[in-house]
């Protein structure tokens, strides 16, 4: 793989030598694909790797690349399974040198740049008396990068499902390598707001089974909604690898409530919605219990053995033995007053007692929410997981975990058997959508296994009209009104050399 | 355990998830103390961060990459601090670390390295059984009359290269708090280098000689705690040479202890009272060595219980290194201030000297330092102290090419004052 001796020589130039380079080993470590993540992608490295530290230098980039026609694929490097493209000979744009980051607490906005991570964010704002949202990738995950594609996790109960909900205005370097500035900034030197004035195109950003948001360019400015918090100092706490951060009592009351169906435990979520309460609530499976056990302290068995030991000992008798029993945790928020969560507290003892629920308060501390910090954990008990994810509602949620469970059943083992007990379901927007995410293990030998589960899941969601995250296009397009086709008009309109991170 | 085949299963684990580039996040403070790796934070590209030395490494195990020369220099810039190590094990329980130092071996037994300043380090230590080639029969020149060592005792003070021949009056602190709490040591009759930075620049056998030297020279003596003020040694001490040697800690037929852990001790059991005010606010840097990187080794038989459980294996996490000694000692102080930088304990920032950088690498370790001294300047601190001779030193030379007025004390050093 090469890309031309001048086209090289000016990407030096742009950047300066320090910071592209060709070297085998540096493309190696940007790759895509093979072995190490859970991929199916072809292994392919990029012909060279760069790393602009202004939108100047991106804008440069990606001229140079249409003026040679040189494929292009941009990453902020901070969660990257695959990253790159799987086209050969692809310029692989690493933004992680741009960390800039602006915070307006009076209108309640940050701008950041592609290197800026979740948790600095979060750690910035805090300390303004604000709250970002974090998504459950991680959050080492780039601000951008996340928010521009979907965006969501457990704060989306109260903070707004998917990221474009929370994304402001945007300056943008398309794929024909011009400078896009949408919403206020078109017209202001401001990222306040994203409907405008000036063209609202965020919706060009969203992602697709076809085509990524990078597929059109590189975003390499967006404004971010921050939230009021409470003004009560943020406590880390503990020594890695069990740390966390202990909240405000006065502020935040966690609770455990266990109810005795599935059905009964939806239908208590929705009641938590109407009223208003909680900065997030959620089902926890079984096996989450088990996951608590791969920090225990030694001498017990730790990692993968203590996940197992845990989960043959007492986990999954108790999911065998009560399937249908439902935890449901719940984080009351007493924004604005103590009294808040005085209010919240009764609400929610009322909806327990209504569905049958027994309630129980555990340690006010972060469970890994405000920052994100255990998002790759699943990988231990087995050193491979899928997810298998859909956005809809809670109903709908229940519906695909059946199918999910009917077709894990028959992959067990491999597959880890949670004996089809509640899967992960997080509502958000109060209850008016939801997600359903059922995170499934194997060993690193019996990979296919998850990923031939996935596809088995994915044919039968298509009789109950679910729509997975990542759904086959081969099974989806024409079953969902050709979304893709239309967002390939539109890359092709964009892009017409498909040079942006093409896939094939 | 320094084969790395031995670590193909594990390393294949890595997901790039990336968290091995960030401290812990639930202790991120700030957008500008926010990272772990050195090399990543200072040279950006993957390569230079642990996953990328990762898939590196499993790249060049399966014939697909050679050691280029962009391989190498990532692989020996990276000071081996093991926040990686420490991250990675919060989520993915990868020795991390391990791959790395395997890795490091196996391009040298290829002939692709260290750098010529490791090498010229291995010389040194090869003629002079130091790392600065100075002569070996001054490694105890620094002994003064008013501390000077018995010639038998339970206790065997371990000095180091860098307090016997560099700053002196740090092995003479050590040896002066030691008469000073009626503590009988001894000197071994012929200590060598701990060989610290040769195992951490791949160069393992001469590393196993110093080990194999070392370790009869404590049986020979007779003694059964081996105390030393040097971070770099007290790691070598309870982890490297039981490495090296192919045995778990407590195996091994001495006690390591760091002067901190004795002291703080001693303070504990009412045998010593820091009674001298020493008005001083400080922060406190974790070496690597003592902190992160000092829990005891356990050897280990790769063998897994499907799916992928490793049986029998004790964990590394971090967590049970030297972290409170130093601190309750300081805070003991009477007018004394400690407060912290944004990075400490499991996640403190690595001071540049660690893994034999800063003699390759000398301009890189030092902008290493100066990111530590700038956050140490920021948490408000008048002065810092720390553990470990060679973090001292180099701290103190970035305090002074930053023209930032920050003292930089030995602990032994403060302690001293304090008595």
């Amino acid at each position: 793989m090469s890309i031309p001796k001048e086209a090289y020589q000016e990407l030096q130039a742009i950047v300066g030598p320090e910071w592209v380079s060709d070297d085998p080993a540096i493309c190696e470590a940007d790759r895509r694909g093979g072995g190490q993540a859970a991929s199916t992608s072809k292994r392919i490295r990029p012909a060279c790797s760069i790393q602009p530290e202004t939108a100047d230098e991106v804008l440069a980039i990606v001229g140079l690349c249409n003026q040679y026609k040189l494929p292009f694929a941009a990453t902020s490097s901070y969660n990257s399974p695959e990253p790159g493209s799987g086209r050969e000979n692809v310029v692989f744009i690493d933004l992680k040198r741009m960390r800039k980051m602006e915070i307006d607490e009076e209108n309640l906005y940050a701008v950041v740049e592609p290197g800026v991570s979740f948790a600095a964010l979060q750690a910035e704002v805090f300390k303004k008396g604000l709250l970002a949202f974090v998504p459950m990738s991680g959050g080492n995950c780039s601000v951008i990068a996340n928010t521009i594609n979907i965006g969501e996790g457990a704060l989306s109960w109260k903070l707004g499902d998917r990221g474009y909900r929370r994304l402001l205005a945007a300056e943008w370097v398309t794929a024909e390598g011009k400078l896009l500035k949408i919403g206020s900034r078109s017209i202001f030197e401001d990222f306040f707001w994203g409907e405008g004035p000036g063209p609202d195109l965020r919706g060009l950003m969203s992602p697709s089974d076809m085509t990524s948001p990078a597929a059109k360019g590189v975003v390499t400015k967006i404004g971010v909604r921050l939230f009021p918090f409470v003004s009560e100092k943020l406590v880390p706490s503990g020594d890695a690898p069990t740390t966390t951060i202990l909240l405000p009592e006065n502020r935040f009351k966690w609770y455990n409530l266990v109810f005795p169906t599935r059905k009964a435990a939806v239908d208590a979520m929705y009641e938590m919605g109407k009223c208003e309460i909680g900065l997030l609530v959620m089902t926890v499976p079984p096996w989450f219990f088990s996951m608590a056990r791969v920090r225990a302290p030694a001498p017990a068995p730790t990692g993968a053995a203590g996940f197992w030991a845990n989960w043959n000992e007492k986990g999954a008798p108790r999911a065998a033995e009560r399937p249908e029993q439902t935890l449901v945790r719940l984080l009351l928020y007493g924004i604005g007053s103590d009294k808040r969560l005085d209010y919240e507290e009764k609400v929610v003892l009322d909806i327990a007692g209504e569905f049958g629920a027994e309630a129980r308060t555990s340690r006010t501390q972060d469970e890994t929410h405000f920052m994100s910090s255990d998002a790759i954990v699943s990988n231990i008990a087995g050193g491979r997981f899928r997810s298998i994810l859909n956005f809809e509602s809670m109903e709908h949620g229940l519906k695909v975990a059946d199918i999910i469970n009917k077709n894990t059943s028959k992959r067990t083992p491999p597959v880890l058997n949670d004996y089809g007990t509640t899967n992960w379901l997080l509502p958000y927007d109060m209850g008016h959508t939801g997600k359903e995410e059922s995170l499934r293990f194997s060993d690193a030998d019996h990979e296919e296994d998850l990923f031939l589960l996935m596809l088995d899941c994915q044919k039968d969601f298509l009789e109950t009209g679910a729509f997975p995250a990542t759904p086959d296009p081969g099974l989806y397009g024409p079953k969902w009104g050709n979304y893709p086709e239309k967002n390939k008009k539109i890359k092709q309109i964009m892009d017409p050399n498909n040079l942006a991170f093409p896939l094939d | 355990m320094l084969n790395v085949e031995e670590y193909r299963r594990q390393a294949n684990q890595c997901v790039r998830c990336s968290f091995c580039k960030f401290i812990d996040l639930n202790w991120v403070q700030s957008l500008r103390f926010s990272r772990q790796c050195p090399i990543e934070t200072r040279y950006a590209f993957n390569l230079y961060s642990p996953h990328g030395l990762l898939h590196g490494a499993l790249a060049e195990l399966d014939g697909t990459l050679e050691f280029t020369p962009k391989l190498v220099d990532a692989l020996f810039r990276c000071t081996m601090c093991g926040g990686c190590d420490i991250r990675c094990k919060r989520n993915l329980d990868v020795e991390v670390l391990q791959v790395i130092e395997a890795m490091k071996i196996r391009c040298v037994e290829q002939g692709k390295g260290p750098m010529p300043g490791h090498k010229t380090m291995a010389d040194n230590i090869r003629k002079t059984r130091n790392e600065y080639g100075k002569p070996h029969e001054d490694r105890f020149k620094w002994v003064i009359e008013e501390a000077k060592p018995a010639g038998k005792a339970d206790i065997v003070y371990f000095v180091g290269c860098n307090a016997a021949y560099q700053q002196p009056k740090l092995a003479q602190a050590t040896a002066k708090l030691l008469k000073q709490t009626d503590t009988e040591f001894m000197l071994l009759e012929d200590e060598w280098c701990c060989g610290n930075y040769l195992l951490a620049t791949g160069q393992v056998d001469l590393a196993r000689e110093m080990a194999e030297h070392n370790v009869k020279a404590i049986q020979d003596s007779g003694a059964r705690v081996v105390l030393t003020s040097s971070a770099e040694c007290y790691k070598s001490l309870k982890v490297d040479f039981p490495k090296l040697l192919g045995r778990s800690t407590e195996d091994m037929p001495y006690t390591p202890l760091h002067i901190t852990e004795y002291i703080d001790q001693l303070r504990q059991d009412g045998k010593l009272e820091l009674k001298k005010n020493v008005p001083m606010k400080v922060t406190y840097h974790d070496p690597c060595n003592l902190g992160r990187l000092s829990e005891p080794w356990q050897e280990w038989e790769p063998k897994y219980e499907p799916p992928v459980i490793p049986v029998g294996k004790v964990w590394r996490r971090g967590d049970r290194g030297i972290y409170d000694p130093p601190r309750n000692i300081l805070k003991g102080i009477p007018g004394m201030e400690l407060v912290e930088m944004e990075r400490n304990r499991t996640n403190a920032w690595c001071a540049g000297s660690c893994g034999g950088t800063a003699v390759a690498f000398p301009d890189f370790a030092l902008w290493i330092a100066g990111e530590r001294i700038e956050e140490a300047k920021a948490s408000g601190a008048e002065a810092l102290v720390t553990c470990s001779p060679d973090a001292r030193e180099i701290l103190s030379r970035a305090a002074e090419a930053k023209q930032i007025k920050m003292p930089i004390y030995d602990i032994t050093e403060i302690i001293l004052q304090a008595m």
